[in-house]
């Protein structure tokens, strides 16, 4: 076959797969969404852990779940402090999520604050694996966005090792934007896409994405080594 | 090894060591596509607006009060959404409270001060408050204050939504963070994800997304037993 014939050909391929994809991009991009969400049913737990971030929805899931006796007690991981945190212009996120579980009924006695200053969801779940290393027997509901707990259950378990039987995800519904059409919203893009990139960037920094890849290219030379020797 | 490939070798790692070596000005004028600051010239309004529950812009209390002084016939508009639970929970202060607190902390007068009802979270929400209120007052010419990376996405959103006459009369003032700006981006976390965040909107904006109208926030109350109701109640 000629090479432009083959040229060809995969134009014609592409241009067929890119027309499938738009005439569903739809479910395409809702399963992207729902991909994501592995969120759980809740068990009984001694304690609920509100991730930071998306304090509009988080800490009153984990509210929740306390008065209704999922778990008895809120952990918050305490936080970096972002410029308007140290302009003081705003309270630091985990003092905003520990009010919103205040004043939706939690008792202050049982809020307890993990210290350190977390800026990632990795910093967070190594806080809580300090928090469980005398506490052999806790269960933990993690309550985070349901965009956002593929990437926590990965990370926490990565970091908790053998202890991350005691941790389960429960997933905390966002409703600024409809999952069904999350791609038209600001915030709805902002959340759904950027969570690949960072579970790639997760998988690269603390997983073996590196070294797969790393051992992917090693391969390919060694196919494109022996391929050109049975040319030769 | 044929001549063809010695050449594309030499081709391949001359492209990436032009890059290495480039990578600076080529970094900072992909950061470029995000940047819109224009001169305030002649303002008679300054406006602020949230991005979540932040002021949108870092120090833009900093900027706005600068601004004031040097034109104290000025009005300081302030684009406040609705309040959302956080703030009906009584949890955070509302963007306008916030706003005129840290305003008046830079002797700000509270008369100079205004506010604009409008919605959370989207740029557009925000340009069609400002609208509303540019066809009530007309003749103004206002300043907006917001992130350096966020600037081009808005300047989009003012150019879509605004009368033409109203539009050229609005001009961006792009707020560099003091974390990060197009010169560093790259060298910081919270550089590259707004870098990364930012060109989303911008190819959200070019494919015509974006502006559609954020669902009503449930109350406090109606999400917690909507919450629970998803877990069918099983109440232990």
């Amino acid at each position: 076959m000629s090479r432009w014939r083959r040229l060809l050909i995969a134009l014609l391929l592409g241009a067929v797969v890119l027309a499938s994809c738009w005439a569903i991009h739809p479910r395409l991009l809702r399963a992207a969404a729902n991909w994501l969400d592995v969120g759980e049913q809740p068990r009984l737990a001694g304690y609920v852990m509100v991730l930071n971030g998306g304090e509009d929805t988080r800490p009153f899931a984990a509210a929740a779940l306390v008065k209704a006796r999922w778990a008895r007690r809120a952990l918050v991981a305490e936080t970096a402090s972002p410029p308007e945190v140290i302009d003081r212009i705003l309270p630091p996120y985990h003092e905003i999520n520990r009010q919103v579980l205040l004043k939706r009924g939690v008792p202050a006695d049982d809020i307890v604050i993990l210290p350190g200053a977390a800026a990632t969801t990795y910093d967070e779940a190594v806080a809580l694996a300090a928090f469980l290393q005398d506490r052999p027997g806790a269960r933990v509901l993690v309550v985070t966005n349901d965009c956002h707990t593929r990437r926590s259950r990965w990370v926490f378990t990565r970091v908790l090792g053998d202890r991350a039987r005691q941790v389960s995800f429960v997933s905390a519904p966002t409703d600024e934007f409809s999952m069904d059409c999350w791609w038209q919203s600001q915030l709805g893009l902002q959340s759904i896409v950027t969570e690949y990139p960072k579970l790639a960037f997760y998988a690269a920094r603390y997983g073996c994405l590196g070294y797969w890849l790393a051992a992917c290219g090693v391969l390919a030379l060694v196919a494109g080594w022996i391929r050109r020797r049975e040319a030769a | 090894m044929t001549t063809k490939r010695k050449r594309r070798i030499v081709v391949l790692a001359v492209v990436v060591a032009a890059v290495c070596l480039f990578h600076a000005p080529l970094l900072r004028g992909l950061a470029g596509f995000l940047i819109v600051d224009q001169p305030t010239g002649d303002y008679d309004c300054v406006c602020i607006s949230p991005w979540g529950n932040n002021p949108n812009g870092d120090r833009c209390y900093d900027v706005a009060a600068d601004l004031y002084r040097q034109k104290p016939s000025c009005r300081i508009l302030l684009v406040a959404p609705d309040p959302n639970r956080l703030e009906k929970i009584g949890a955070i202060t509302s963007f306008a409270s916030m706003s005129r607190r840290e305003l008046f902390a830079r002797r700000v007068p509270q008369e100079a001060v205004s506010v604009l009802r409008g919605q959370r979270w989207n740029d557009w929400a925000t340009v069609q408050t400002l609208a509303a209120w540019m066809r009530d007052h007309p003749g103004h010419s206002v300043v907006l204050l917001c992130g350096q990376f966020h600037s081009a996405q808005l300047r989009r959103a003012a150019d879509a939504v605004l009368e033409p006459g109203d539009a050229a009369s609005v001009r961006v003032r792009a707020l560099p963070n003091r974390d990060y700006d197009d010169t560093n981006w790259w060298t910081r976390r919270c550089g590259y994800r707004a870098f990364g965040g930012h060109w989303l909107l911008r190819i959200q904006g070019w494919l015509g997304g974006g502006a559609a109208a954020q669902m009503p926030e449930r109350n406090a109350d109606d999400y917690e037993r909507s919450f629970l109701q998803a877990f069918q109640e099983k109440t232990p």
